[in-house]
């Protein structure tokens, strides 16, 4: 994915952001050992929220345990260990990791992209095998959306569409939660989902431009006002958060509740006012 | 019935003051109008219900935010295929809605404001907005298409506020989002009928 769905570090308690690291290196330790080295490239903070999410749902507490690792060697670290949730975020970031190398490769045919897809063929028969439907499903959207681009579709919300339903059967199939948990999950990554794609598509406009490659914005027949993006993509953030208010958080709320209300609009921001201006206003504020 | 105290998220000693903060703040994350959109609205109208039974329990009196107020509940009286459509769009059925939307030739604010619900309600916000805009230039005296547009706005800067309140920014509210609450305001009163600031 993309790395929109990210904290807002200057917000967060040490203590808070360290559980977040652990989560995030708990969640590469579960790729390394289930789907062998090459299959942590890729590791996406959007993908650590659907892993802090699902433990949070969870009745089983996570434990955490002093580890090395290949960014650490010496000194140990805390890292969650795995258990069922981690175990299908990996899952998940292989695929949508699958899905990704392809389309650079087809899109911009970049050499890296070319590299990536045998050192990463062997994660992906071992996923396709643990979670035959939930592949296809991917497969199915990412097709149907390629498909669309080849088109030249020039309506948003029909491809944001697409993205938005990988990423709701994404969320709503993970394991063990109850049903009512589900018709929330769904919500929430049908507009994450949404979220992502527009943005990522919005960032992408001029570098799409000079390059020659799709964008919908590039297309589109009246020049898309910026503030009216904004404020959709606003909402769209708006009907995420209070979704996930209606769950039953059981831990990690203050980190949660940080990436949905400060991180994902810091993301925003950066996109729309630039880096730079970001930093000014920082600057200043000190 | 769940324990009124464990609802609020407040301790068993809590103040009447700290009962009535918690359940402001409670009540107006889970108001109806922010759930317009969303398909998880009976979740939210739960919880809803729950928290002012909570508040009720506690303090013996009726609750201090009222219900929605936002166009349901609202007597309306259309063409019976409207109304038929209208139905379809509050039960689900969006794409029946969709085809006998497209089949209508007198494409008047009623039907820009349905097409526009529809889309809002499938996720669709980019054209479903578009749509609701354009009914409110069609019919700009019409209270339902406006309620529509700022219930919009009022749920975005809800999500705002919340933001805010955790430590957003350097804090307050700038000189420009306080002409632009007011103006809201503005807005919200004219369609019930009265009026905040007279030139506008």
């Amino acid at each position: 994915m993309f790395g929109y769905v990210k904290i807002a570090k200057d917000e967060l308690r040490v203590r808070e952001y360290n559980v977040f690291r652990a989560y995030y290196c708990g969640l590469c330790k579960t790729l390394k050992k289930e789907y062998g080295f090459a299959s942590r490239m890729g590791l996406s903070y959007d993908v650590t929220f659907l892993a802090l999410l699902l433990s949070s749902l969870c009745e089983e507490e996570t434990s955490f345990v002093p580890e090395r690792c290949i960014v650490s060697p010496v000194r140990k670290k805390p890292m969650a260990r795995p258990f069922v949730p981690l175990s299908y975020t990996a899952a998940v970031n292989v695929m949508l990791a699958v899905g990704k190398i392809r389309d650079n490769w087809r899109d911009e045919h970049s050499v890296k992209a070319l590299f990536a897809m045998p050192v990463m063929a062997h994660a992906k028969r071992k996923v396709k095998k643990k979670y035959p439907e939930l592949f296809s499903v991917v497969e199915k959207h990412l097709k149907q959306l390629s498909r669309l681009e080849k088109e030249q579709c020039d309506e948003l919300d029909r491809l944001a569409e697409e993205f938005a339903g990988l990423m709701q059967e994404v969320f709503s199939a993970a394991p063990g939660v109850g049903e009512t948990e589900r018709r929330i999950l769904s919500h929430i990554g049908y507009g994450l989902g949404r979220f992502i794609y527009i943005l990522d598509a919005y960032e992408d406009r001029e570098k799409d431009k000079k390059e020659n490659n799709f964008n919908p914005f590039l297309l589109a027949k009246e020049t898309p006002v910026t503030e009216e993006i904004r404020q959709m993509l606003e909402f769209t953030l708006s009907e995420i958060s209070n979704s996930y208010q209606l769950l039953n958080i059981k831990r990690n709320r203050p980190i949660l509740d940080n990436i949905l209300y400060l991180g994902l609009p810091e993301s925003m921001s950066r996109v729309f006012d630039g880096v730079k201006k970001e930093k000014e206003v920082h600057e200043r504020s000190l | 019935m769940k324990d009124p105290y464990e609802v609020l998220g407040i301790s068993k000693g809590a103040s009447q003051e700290e009962i009535k903060q918690a359940y402001r703040k409670l009540a107006k994350q889970y108001h109806p109008d922010h759930y317009a959109n969303n398909p998880l609205a009976d979740l939210a109208e739960e919880k809803f219900k729950e928290i002012n039974e909570a508040y009720e329990a506690l303090t013996g009196g009726g609750a201090g935010a009222g219900g929605s107020s936002s166009y349901r509940g609202s007597s309306y009286t259309g063409t019976g295929n409207f109304m038929q459509i209208r139905n379809m769009i509050q039960m689900g059925h969006l794409s029946e809605a969709e085809a006998l939307l497209d089949g209508m030739s007198d494409r008047n604010a009623e039907w820009f404001f349905l097409k526009g619900s529809l889309f809002m309600k499938r996720g669709w916000y980019q054209q479903g907005m578009n749509f609701i805009r354009q009914a409110v230039n069609m019919d700009p005296a019409n209270p339902e298409y406006r309620a529509a547009m700022n219930s919009y706005v009022a749920q975005t800067q809800h999500y705002r506020d919340v933001g805010m309140s955790m430590g957003r920014g350097p804090g307050g509210m700038s000189t420009c989002d306080c002409c632009q609450n007011l103006i809201c305001a503005d807005c919200c009163c004219e369609c019930m009928g009265g009026d905040l600031i007279s030139c506008c």
